[in-house]
């Protein structure tokens, strides 16, 4: 089900009646009523994948108990090791399979020995890299000794299949989510108003921004041979402000939605496109997963205990393998590694340039470009394709194609009115003061203003959001 | 809690309240606004809406009708009124609309019909592009738009005017301060195609549409079309004009030809017409007005 469709909104409201008027007595009641919603939500894309996720979370439901009971280091290790091969085996059979088969046969091809790939007809499970990687860090949190594993296997299976994060996240942990389904959760206005702010913003980014600035997008990638110069600079730029329209609109949604039963999702984004590095860029940009990969991978790497080459190779590869976390794709590889790269380089050389103060000024603008241009990798089908519209950016021998010059005005419209929002957000004062305005008068008229805009300029296509792939 | 509730429900009220007041007062000016735009697509589709101004020959299609059906020229040889309804990137579905709207207050004469390349392809953007009809009620529309994906979408254009009128505000504006040249609904394009650009000669290009798939709506809504002219008693003439490059669409013809030969009829298939040089285009699937005038001259033998 997808959060703009006809289904959600018929959906949301009776969960929320049953919810808060049938169920509100009894606890075990209303985490049994999200459960079954949640199952329902994720049943409607298909039912079959659902045995995978009732699948993983037995598993780390039990693994969870016998982390916590026994000390015998081996018996542990064992436990830990079968949540790891469950989860990435789900993930690796399910995502990466034909990559990898695909990718050894053209390695043994390359060395002189041509074999045929095995291909396998496989369709990629919505939401499994995201819930996968929640409970693994429930297992991992147990194995640390840093989280008491649950015996209520209502809540805890609640807490792997959440619907408003359950396909695209934010990727809970435990110890945030997990809790909220012990205590008792009381209606209050507060969190209904926030609930509909984040969704109303939710909502503006996902159909004015991200949806509109796809139809450009989409054409200028599909038939890109066509096309040089300015026309892939926008599009690049296009696509960057779309996916993050798409992304943190989908999060939003999720963050306010699930306000609406009484819960707090943590923030996935915070203006990324103002970062001043590339590691501030990571601070802001899908934070519970670049976080997640902080915590499970570059830590237990190292991180940043070791010398600094063994730093450098740990910051490259938790990259890489947050690039490949993406999809199976060489692209996705690529965008990984250069975020890693230009990491490693602002780690050693930062200090040092740092003392010039121009370089304050202009390494925000960098980083944006940067963001912006391996965001073109990004949505690349592959990098030959990558580098035919990096390298046309610079060719200036066609003209800009406009496309359908309606739609051009509402991408250049949708794209400077978010990053207005943005600039005011990060700027002023008191952050967020488009929502959180102290006369209720201006916020209602702004509220109702939004409401307008958004049916009068935004895509009711019934797209789906670009995560659910991943 | 049901204190907390009212509080909520009562803010919720008071900025949906707002919400309607402020959309009534965006329709009630933005419909003037609307109906009394510069020319357009939009203006040509109202124009329609409203019976034309009962034209003895009518011209339906997409782009390639709009800018290769010069509506004055065959007013001038043939002595009858012509309009040319071509609108970019619409389908057979919008051609259906204006033609059934078109019916409800008078029959042309004669229907000239272009059948666009993309004919019988599904694609959802043809849907999508029915909505240019929301804010003037088309039934006929309507219900091809509520057949495809339910009524939910009609029903919020029924109660919210900032979504019938949705991303129209562009077309509008431009119509009003810098108005695009109509000529009876035909609009000629001046551009001229640059023969630079082709490292092979233009002519031996071929393109190949294989494989699509074929939306059987379309096809149902094409032979609909067919039917108004039995039961109308109406004369239509099926075309296809030039492209630059030599174009080979199997599905397409094989589509059409089975949907006309079960009403008897034929198309005048003018696709890989090789008189029509790269001078002749604006680009490579649109005439420029000299090729649009060259092709009218050609197709007036046909309809007379």
């Amino acid at each position: 089900m997808l959060f703009n469709s006809l289904e959600f909104t018929i959906f949301l409201p009776v969960v929320f009646i049953l919810y808060w008027f049938v169920t509100n007595r009894n606890l075990k009641l209303q985490n049994f009523l999200l459960l079954a919603a949640s199952y329902l939500f994720y049943g409607w894309w298909d039912w079959r994948f659902l045995s995978l996720i009732v699948f993983s979370s037995f598993v780390d439901y039990f693994i969870g108990i016998g982390l916590h009971q026994t000390d015998d280091k081996r018996k542990r290790k064992l436990l830990l090791l079968t949540s790891i091969l469950v989860n990435l085996g789900f993930l690796g059979f399910f995502k990466y399979f034909n990559f990898f088969a695909e990718s050894f046969a053209d390695a043994f091809t390359l060395l002189g020995h041509p074999i045929k790939a095995t291909r396998l007809n496989i369709i990629l499970p919505v939401g499994i890299s995201f819930y996968t990687f929640q409970t693994l860090s429930y297992s991992i949190d147990i194995y640390k000794r840093k989280l008491e594993p649950t015996k209520d296997i209502i809540a805890f299976f609640a807490f792997v299949s959440f619907f408003p994060q359950l396909v695209a996240g934010p990727i809970e942990r435990a110890s945030n989510l997990l809790p909220q389904f012990y205590r008792h959760r009381t209606f209050t206005c507060g969190y209904a108003s926030q609930g509909l702010k984040y969704m109303l913003k939710g909502f503006f980014m996902k159909l004015v921004v991200a949806d509109r600035l796809a139809i450009y997008v989409e054409s200028v990638f599909s038939n890109y041979e066509a096309y040089s110069g300015v026309t892939y600079i926008l599009a690049i730029l296009f696509f960057a402000f779309q996916i993050y329209g798409d992304f943190a609109g989908y999060s939003y949604i999720a963050i306010g939605v699930a306000k609406f039963f009484g819960f707090d999702l943590m923030i996935n984004f915070n203006r990324p496109y103002l970062a001043r590095s590339i590691k501030d860029f990571w601070s802001r940009w899908h934070i519970s997963l670049s976080t997640w990969f902080r915590d499970y991978v570059y830590i237990p790497l190292g991180g940043n205990r070791a010398g600094s080459v063994r730093v450098s190779i740990n910051l490259l590869a938790t990259f890489i393998i947050s690039g490949l976390w993406h999809g199976a794709n060489w692209t996705f590889i690529l965008w990984g590694a250069i975020h890693g790269a230009i990491q490693v380089f602002e780690k050693n050389a930062f200090k040092t340039l740092f003392k010039f103060k121009i370089f304050r000024f202009v390494y925000p603008v960098v980083v944006f470009i940067i963001a912006v241009v391996a965001f073109s990798i990004f949505r690349s089908k592959d990098i030959s394709q990558a580098m035919h519209i990096i390298k046309g950016a610079f060719d200036f021998s066609k003209p800009l194609f406009v496309g359908n010059p309606s739609i051009f005005f509402y991408s250049i419209l949708a794209l400077v009115t978010l990053l207005t929002v943005d600039i005011i957000e990060e700027y002023n004062q008191a952050k967020e003061i488009v929502f959180l305005g102290k006369r209720p008068t201006i916020r209602y008229l702004f509220y109702a203003v939004t409401i307008l805009f958004i049916l009068n300029s935004g895509v009711f296509n019934n797209s789906q959001f670009i995560y659910f792939q991943f | 809690m049901l204190p907390e509730f009212h509080k909520v429900v009562k803010k919720a009220l008071v900025i949906l309240v707002l919400f309607i007041v402020m959309d009534v007062l965006f329709g009630f000016f933005y419909k003037s606004f609307y109906m009394n735009q510069g020319p357009s697509r939009f203006n040509k589709m109202i124009y329609g809406h409203k019976g034309g101004n009962k034209e003895q020959i009518i011209i339906l299609g997409d782009s390639r009708a709009e800018h290769h059906y010069n509506s004055e020229l065959i007013s001038a040889k043939t002595g009858k009124s012509v309009y040319n309804y071509g609108s970019d990137g619409q389908s057979v579905f919008f051609n259906y609309a204006v033609l059934r709207k078109l019916l409800d207050s008078y029959t042309p004469e004669i229907v000239i019909y272009e059948v666009a390349q993309t004919e019988f392809e599904y694609s959802e953007d043809t849907y999508d592009r029915l909505s240019y009809f929301l804010p003037v009620h088309n039934k006929y529309a309507e219900k091809i738009l509520e057949k495809h994906a339910g009524s939910f979408r009609l029903f919020i254009s029924r109660l919210f005017n900032s979504y019938k009128y949705n991303s129209t505000v562009f077309i509008i504006l431009k119509s009003y301060l810098s108005p695009k040249e109509y000529l009876a609904g035909y609009q000629p394009l001046g551009e001229k195609l640059d023969v630079g650009l082709f490292s092979t000669e233009p002519a031996k290009i071929v393109d190949r549409k294989t494989e699509y798939l074929i939306d059987s709506m379309k096809i149902t809504y094409f032979e609909q079309i067919i039917q108004l002219s039995k039961d109308y008693n109406f004369e239509i003439d099926f075309f296809i004009s030039p492209t630059l490059f030599q174009t080979e669409n199997e599905p397409l013809f094989s589509t059409l030809n089975k949907s006309l030969s079960n009403y008897k009829y034929s198309v005048h298939n003018y696709l890989n017409d090789s008189t029509y040089k790269v001078s002749s285009f604006a680009d490579p699937i649109h005439l420029n007005s000299e090729g649009a005038d060259d092709y009218t001259k050609q197709i007036i033998s046909v309809i007379k």
